[in-house]
């Protein structure tokens, strides 16, 4: 006997003792009674009872043959919108202006070199030509929205390079009216002076800077190579910054160790009491000083899942009592779960961002397809280089067989294990995280933290959508669209 | 032996090597292997025939982890799930094939 409905593809997951969670191709998601499920997925629920009708509308099943063109084409079009990344290649290009810096944090992941090591003037280089064909590069890519990310070392360190690089990446997104050139210095701030910031405001450069919480937690790591802590001159620059360039031109992000893991409230206090209107929590990840250093910086996925879920609600309750902060981690995995539409993390995408989303060009002239694998060429490891902006084209970096194969194999729906998880919808591939930690671009999922820590906070995020709390879903919406609870309560 | 689920029985664990056979009338290769591999860091895992239409999946440990008491009831749940994907995409897989094929393809080709 033909069935009375049939499937539109999905994912599932029995998401606790009551419910399985299923999720469709463009990631649309319902929690399904269990007893429920068990008659679905055997043909047996009424079509006109109102579980099938909400599964119906969800895209999860169909009845004729033009319910499923309809689906077809709608589901086509959001698995478009969220792949949207893919047509703005390559809109994240990233520059190392220079590995020197005048910091030497304990978890560095860049594996720069100290200031105090070298002489200054080596720093200081000026190499127009292959600062020239790094722009070159960058303004040949396709995409309308080019973001130029300075960053190091510390750039700064650098200052005649990184006022070369703006004046000209700002002159070259003026030839191209139908594009939006934004320019990002990603700096500790401490070398920064007023002849500096009048160059970053004449240019409306965006800072993109650090902060580790407390001045007792942020000194712990960042340092100079004297064993001085930053925390004090950090913040006089701060506010010389801010009153220059504006309040709302300065971001930061906050790496956590052992040391603030456990204290992460307090560190959001730190960040609303200098003014910062949100926080990018960061794990510490497997690259440089912080490898070598796992004994005393390290913990356990589980350690970083348990209190980034604390850390969250005490954000959510912060928000709930009007103050507007926003966690932007979460922030970003929300809009996954919540919208249609595509969002620009390239550590989080499938394919792969490397070289899609973003690619990094060395002071050197050498070209990686992430920030990460620059990092391994720092500590010898040269194998993700693409190429040169000097010795090659644009063509031949971009076509190169090494990025093609980091493509390939960083699609999760034809990944092992991922191609059958429920949350593969929401998450991606970091290849070359993968490559560090399996040895293996594709990676080996049974053990991977990445594949852990992601899993952990979808099902605790989407615990929160299930509970469907009016407030903190305010709360999540007004971080999604970045505006106050205020104006979207509902 | 038990039979801790539908086509699927515990035999007396030797200590140092637990199994588990399954029913080919209810589960396939795919299914099976995909449950394996999500044991495979924990566990030293093999599959090989059995007779009267069965398969065997043995588990050693590996260094000093011992076996999970659940192990037995949390890997036949995955198995159980992987057939259901398996059966479901049976009858849709055709189906994504031509959302994903139209997803990615020119924006004019719809009306061609």
């Amino acid at each position: 006997m033909q069935n009375k409905y049939g499937f539109i593809p999905f994912q599932f997951e029995k998401f606790d003792q009551d419910h399985v969670l299923l999720v469709n191709l463009a990631g649309d998601h319902y929690f399904l009674p269990t007893e429920v499920f068990s008659l679905f997925i055997a043909y047996k629920i009424s079509t006109s009872s109102d579980v099938y009708k909400t599964l119906k509308s969800k895209f999860f099943t169909f009845e004729d043959s033009r319910e499923l063109e309809y689906a077809v084409d709608l589901l086509a079009n959001q698995i478009r919108s969220k792949q949207r990344y893919l047509q703005d290649f390559t809109s994240l290009q990233m520059i190392e202006v220079t590995n020197y810096c005048n910091l030497k944090c304990s978890y560095c992941h860049a594996s720069t070199v100290s200031l105090e090591e070298v002489e200054l003037k080596k720093a200081d280089g000026l190499q127009t030509d292959i600062l020239d064909n790094i722009l070159d590069k960058i303004f040949q890519s396709p995409s309308k929205d080019i973001k130029v990310e300075l960053q190091g070392g510390e750039p700064l360190a650098n200052w005649k390079s990184t006022k070369y690089l703006i004046e000209n990446a700002y002159a070259r997104g003026l030839q191209f009216s139908c594009r939006n050139t934004e320019i990002i210095l990603c700096t500790n701030l401490l070398l920064i002076n007023n002849e500096k910031l009048n160059i970053l405001k004449k240019y409306n450069v965006q800072i993109s800077t650090s902060l580790d919480g407390t001045e007792e937690l942020h000194d712990k790591h960042r340092i100079t190579s004297n064993g001085v802590g930053s925390y004090k001159t950090f913040i006089e620059k701060l506010y010389t910054t801010r009153k220059a360039l504006g309040d709302d031109t300065v971001n930061a992000l906050l790496t956590v160790s052992r040391d603030n893991l456990f204290r992460l409230p307090e560190v959001i206090d730190e960040y609303i009491h200098l003014g910062f209107s949100g926080a990018f929590i960061r794990a510490l990840n497997p690259y440089g000083m912080a490898t070598k250093n796992i004994d005393t910086l390290g913990y356990s996925v589980e350690d970083f899942v348990s209190e980034y879920i604390k850390a969250l609600n005490y954000i959510i309750e912060l928000n709930k009592q009007g103050t507007f902060f926003v966690d932007y981690y979460s922030s970003l995995l929300l809009s996954r779960i919540l919208t249609p539409f595509s969002t620009g993390f390239m550590d989080l995408q499938t394919p792969a961002g490397a070289g899609i989303s973003g690619a990094i060009y060395d002071f050197n002239g050498d070209v990686y397809p992430t920030d990460e694998s620059r990092m391994l060429a720092r500590v010898g490891d040269t194998r993700f280089k693409i190429g040169n902006v000097v010795s090659n084209t644009y063509d031949e970096i971009f076509n190169n067989p090494i990025l093609k194969d980091i493509t390939e194999k960083s699609v999760l729906y034809t990944t092992t294990s991922c191609s059958n998880c429920v949350y593969n919808a929401y998450c991606g591939s970091d290849p070359i995280r993968n490559f560090v930690e399996s040895g293996d671009i594709v990676g080996y999922r049974p053990n991977s933290a990445f594949c852990k820590k992601n899993k952990l906070l979808f099902k605790y995020l989407l615990k929160i959508i299930q509970e469907n709390d009016n407030d903190i879903m305010n709360v999540f919406w007004s971080w999604i669209s970045r505006k106050n609870i205020g104006t979207i309560r509902v | 032996m038990i039979e801790v689920k539908k086509g699927i029985y515990r035999e007396d664990t030797d200590g140092a090597v637990l199994t588990v056979k399954l029913s080919k009338e209810f589960f396939e290769k795919e299914p099976i292997m995909q449950a394996i591999h999500e044991y495979t860091n924990d566990y030293t895992v093999s599959m090989h025939p059995l007779p009267e239409n069965f398969v065997g999946v043995s588990f050693s440990k590996k260094d000093n982890i011992e076996f999970n008491e659940e192990l037995v009831n949390l890997f036949s749940n995955r198995v159980i799930d992987y057939q259901i994907r398996r059966d479901i995409l049976k009858d849709s897989g055709h189906i994504r094939d031509i959302i994903v094929e139209y997803a990615y393809s020119p924006i004019k080709k719809k009306s061609n």
